[in-house]
């Protein structure tokens, strides 16, 4: 037992020693030699990493900076030991988690590792991806974009960013506003479009809602995702938890509705089963019961809505019988809801980008903040829903605006946002296919964005994307649509190698802003983005040139951030700007101490809501099918670490299976872990199922998030993309993407 | 010839005259020579000596435990709020992380073998319609622990603050733990570890790698607790329950705050407050196994 080789085992980093010089040889830094001193023969077993030479054996250091794999924006504390990062832990100073992280959170090293990543620049010669420089990439690049202006076709260029706010998607618009093309589509256009929508319809303000669970007794949650996807979802665990432990005040009490057992109705104190899509309905039965029995708050709706009659007018249908039968409840539960919510205030509705992923989303929405209305429950201190605060950071200076930009600017959008069709969107996602198929744009853009797998019925978006004549990519990782089309691939760092902002997503109540910095030297041939947009922009000259007249992209940051300094106000004060970045990079973080003040608002209270719609004919498809997004997907990735892919997300889950869900009785003749068909009007595909008693029958489940044919090893081939079954379409008026609302059958599988 | 009779006599002793070293399997998949070695000398001073054998007494040879440290007079253990905690499956891969523990693919083959020190268990209950219970499940580090007791060579042993501690390199993969162990937490590497490609630049420096044949398990994170042991000597204090309660990697990570560590014998711990709540439960209390992870129940509130 005890031969040298085990000997050495009990040396701790003797664990790298399976890769030998695998890395040192595929890294492309210079040659890094063994130290001098080295009587053990540790260093030989350490695979080489950039920067590893500045590092003392066992050196630590720790550094402070943020998540950004989801909206959330969690702040990180990461452990480099000699040169590379082998912890991440939440930090305990960040509001927003406080010390906690989530899963994805841990895992991000698997993204800063991933052994798939793209090490550097790639230019598609003769069909395949091939190395490059970065010279070569950015000028073939910067020489495409020229030529498109110079034909006066500027508003041919398409970008599509996967980000729904942030500095990096605004430098995004800014240089297409510059270059003169409106065809910005970003993340706007698909989670938290109907929410963003429906919130401005009601009280003004183009964000999701913030909900303020410290002061509340009761919360009822309408179909939503609240543990699992929501971005804000390791928030609301903490506030969960701190609720439930009550710190001496009345432990708040959660009621979950939803189709099927999921964890927010794990983990609340009572679970109400619906039927997909109806929550709208039982908001409005409970509307119904509170003006029936005057239990409303008199002054919240005389003062914050209009058209109260007419509203109670609208609801009078909603009876519990009704209600009963539109969200499968039983009758009684309405009046007993109703009942708790009032007696319980502070209490309120809550809803996120999940409650609303049905075709009736945005009636479900203002039919949820008419009920937060009637308790009393919105802008009103303590212990309910509030318009979200945003940091106050400088704005950008405007942009430079020469003839040929504004020619572009003034072409209509090729998503349809802000037309008629979808007046209150800033992005439509599902509606570009469509008029790709017109008309493929010459030059598209793709920042964190994966249409030919993320989007409902990839095929036809692969089929479509395929006539684009120049495809670039940002992607860090060979996810399907960098595989497929891109024509050069000038990949970013990860998050862990980057200066960027990390602009939450609101939930606090008050304006966050946290920073993401390098923690460790970046490993690969990679840039961050922002720089290399800059550096486009410089190439094209002009008034592009003058738009972004930054060195880099840190800079293009720090200009906005010092307007946290110039407010005055909040966690970091310093009577100079570099002594404010020097703290907000230090403590990766800034806050505002105080949200503010209850703000009036004006809500015309709905009188319609209608059914979820599911398309294809119901006897040929009786089953509906929900996705969802599973614990760990959040807006996206993910598939390529391994960590996620073996998360016990839901009761009965296994390590990497991917399985569909539905309630016995919907599925007579199928056998429970056989692989079956699921078929709809648009596709089909094979995959095992799984019994489930406690769920809604009718309707199947499956998890978004797999079956990749590209992302890496991890990623490729497990499970299936649930998105080939999904009707095609943006969804009425919001234009957002309808995730559930396509109807299916299972069938044998004919393998 | 003489080599198989001391061999022949060698087996008699070690079948016949000491019970004791029956539960002894074979190292999978061959005999380590030097094994073989140490039974055919033992054979030899069986046959010369003659009386060893017949005492049935004892050897003080590598099987012994390790010294288990001086008396502190602390006692770790664990609370697991499972009202608090959301299942988010955090304190799992944060467990992961921090202890290089390896993953295994999607191959189905793994099923069950799949090497996982702190587990979420969703346990289903009787009525199908009621809700699941979950619980995150790490080594449990019984006072009285089955598997310090079957441990043919030493590898796991209780330190004198309580943990159960388990030395990689005295294992020998007999797995005889792994069948004592009543609630199912030591996990057999297989298979060498595979930390594909750059995977392995994360390696955590603070934890040994384990190679094929190795049982582990969780060790209530020992290498973070020594750290804060020598930081409280450097500043030449008592370590405080605040810097304790959140040491381990999988306490540390959780958002929801679901899970504490910190001394048993101190009574303002917060895990000393938790064993006193009127929720604590333990798992398998009737093995009179002692486990030193309390959870407490989750409240579902009563439906007013």
């Amino acid at each position: 037992m005890n031969n040298d080789d085990k000997l050495s085992r009990r040396r701790a980093l003797l664990g790298l020693g399976a890769l030998g010089g695998a890395v040192a040889v595929a890294s492309c830094k210079s040659e890094w030699a063994p130290p001098e001193q080295d009587p053990f023969g540790l260093a030989r077993n350490k695979p080489y990493v950039p920067g590893a030479e500045a590092w003392s054996t066992g050196e630590e250091a720790f550094a402070t900076s943020s998540c950004a794999q989801c909206p959330a924006g969690c702040g990180i504390r990461v452990r480099v030991v000699e040169g590379r990062a082998v912890r991440i832990d939440g930090n305990e100073d960040n509001p927003l988690n406080r010390g906690g992280i989530g899963p994805r959170g841990i895992a991000g090293l698997q993204v800063l590792y991933d052994p798939d990543r793209i090490t550097g620049p790639m230019i598609r010669r003769s069909g395949k991806l091939v190395p490059a420089s970065w010279e070569e990439a950015t000028s073939l690049v910067a020489k495409r974009l020229k030529a498109l202006r110079a034909q006066g076709k500027a508003h041919r260029l398409l970008i599509m960013s996967g980000r729904e706010r942030g500095m990096m998607n605004d430098l995004f618009h800014r240089f297409a506003g510059a270059f003169g093309s409106p065809n910005v589509v970003d993340g706007r256009g698909n989670r938290s479009s109907v929410l963003a929508q429906a919130m401005e319809e009601a009280f003004g303000s183009f964000e999701i809602p913030n909900y303020d669970w410290a002061g509340a007794n009761y919360v009822l949650a309408l179909e939503a995702g609240l543990l699992e996807d929501s971005c804000q979802a390791v928030y609301f665990a903490r506030v969960a938890a701190e609720r439930k432990r009550g710190s001496g005040a009345k432990r708040t009490k959660i009621v979950s509705a939803g189709a099927a057992f999921d964890l927010s109705a794990f983990n609340a104190d009572t679970w109400l089963r619906l039927i997909p899509g109806s929550g709208g309905a039982l908001a409005l039965g409970l509307c119904r019961e509170l003006l029936a029995t005057e239990n409303y708050d008199q002054v919240a709706i005389g003062s914050q809505t209009t058209g109260l009659e007419a509203f109670r007018a609208a609801v009078e249908s909603f009876t519990p019988e009704r209600v009963a039968a539109l969200t499968g409840t039983p009758s009684d539960t309405v009046s007993k809801v109703a009942r708790q919510l009032w007696q319980n205030r502070p209490s309120f509705a809550f809803i996120d980008e999940r409650s609303v992923a049905f075709s009736n989303g945005r009636e479900t929405a203002l039919a949820a903040f008419a009920l937060n209305t009637l308790l009393g429950a919105v802008e009103a201190g303590e212990g309910g829903m509030r318009l979200a605060a945003s940091a106050p950071i400088a704005a950008w200076p405007p942009i430079a605006v020469d003839p040929l930009a504004e020619a572009g600017g003034n072409v209509p959008r090729m998503d349809g946002a802000g037309t008629a069709v979808f007046p209150r969107a800033r992005s439509v996602q599902e509606s570009l296919v469509d008029a790709m198929e017109q008309q493929a744009p010459e030059v598209a853009m793709l920042y964190y964005s994966n249409p030919t797998y993320a989007r409902h019925q990839p095929a036809r978006w692969r089929a479509a994307m395929a006539k684009i004549p120049f495809v670039v990519s940002f992607s860090p990782f060979l996810d399907e649509s960098t595989a497929e089309l891109a024509h050069v691939v000038l990949p970013d760092h990860t998050y862990l190698e980057r200066y960027e902002d990390a602009t939450p997503a609101p939930s606090l109540g008050r304006a966050v802003m946290g920073i993401c910095k390098p923690v460790v030297v970046p490993l690969y041939d990679t840039r961050s983005s922002g720089d290399v947009l800059i550096e486009l922009a410089q190439a094209i000259g002009g008034s592009v040139a003058k738009s972004m007249p930054w060195r880099n992209f840190k800079e293009a940051m720090d200009v906005r951030l010092v307007g946290l300094q110039h407010a005055g106000r909040g966690s970091i004060r310093t009577s100079n700007e570099r002594e404010f970045l020097a703290e907000l990079y230090s403590s990766g973080v800034w806050q505002d101490l105080a949200g503010p003040e209850p703000r009036p608002v004006h809500f015309a209270l709905p009188t319609t809501w209608s059914e979820a719609e599911w398309a294809g004919d119901s006897k040929q498809w009786p089953l509906k099918l929900v996705l969802y997004r599973p614990l760990g997907h959040s807006v996206g990735g993910g598939a390529n670490q391994p960590w996620l892919q073996q998360l016990r997300a839901r009761p009965g889950a296994k390590p990497w299976e991917h399985v569909a869900h539905v309630h016995p009785s919907s599925a007579a003749h199928v056998v429970e872990g056989q692989s079956i068909r699921i078929a709809s009007q648009w596709g089909e595909l094979s995959m095992p199922i799984r019994f489930d008693k406690r769920m809604s029958p009718g309707f199947v489940a499956i998890a978004l998030g797999r079956g990749h044919t590209e992302y890496g090893r991890f990623a490729k081939g497990i499970g299936v993309n649930a998105l080939e079954l999904v009707a095609p379409g943006a969804g009425k008026i919001t234009g957002a993407s309808v995730l559930c609302g396509t109807r299916v059958r299972l069938g044998a599988d004919h393998a | 010839m003489r080599k198989s009779l001391a061999v022949l006599l060698a087996w008699l002793r070690s079948w016949f005259l000491a019970p004791w070293r029956w539960h002894v399997a074979r190292r999978k998949p061959e005999v380590d020579p030097s094994q073989r070695r140490l039974a055919m000398s033992a054979g030899v001073a069986a046959l010369a000596g003659g009386l060893v054998g017949l005492t049935g007494a004892r050897r003080a040879d590598a099987s012994a435990p390790p010294d288990p440290g001086p008396v502190t007079g602390r006692r770790w253990g664990m609370s697991i709020d499972l009202d608090s905690c959301t299942g988010c499956n955090s304190c799992q891969i944060a467990c992961r992380q921090e202890n290089n523990i390896p993953t295994q693919g999607a191959d189905a083959k793994y099923g069950a073998g799949h090497i996982e020190w702190m587990s979420m268990l969703w346990k289903e209950p009787e009525d199908e319609l009621a809700p699941p219970e979950l619980l995150p499940f790490p080594c449990q580090h019984c006072d009285d622990a089955p598997c310090v007791k079957v441990c043919p060579v030493g590898a796991t042993y209780q330190d004198s603050e309580g943990i159960v501690v388990q030395v990689w390199d005295r294992c020998i993969g007999c797995r005889y733990c792994m069948v004592a162990c009543p609630y199912e937490r030591r996990s057999f590497n297989w298979e060498e570890p595979k930390f594909e490609g750059s995977l392995a630049q994360m390696l955590n420096p603070d934890v040994a790698t384990r190679t094929a044949g190795i049982v582990e398990k969780c060790t209530f994170c020992s290498h973070r607790l020594q750290r804060v042991k020598e930081e409280a000597r450097l500043e030449e204090r008592a370590m405080r329950d605040s810097e304790l309660q959140h040491m381990p990697a999988c306490a540390a990570s959780c958002p929801a705050e679901a899970i504490t560590f910190g001394d048993l014998n101190d009574p303002e711990s917060a895990v000393a407050k938790d064993r006193r709540s009127p929720r604590v439960f333990r798992l398998l209390e009737h093995l009179g196994t002692d486990p030193k992870v309390f959870y407490l129940r989750r409240d579902r509130g009563e439906d007013s």
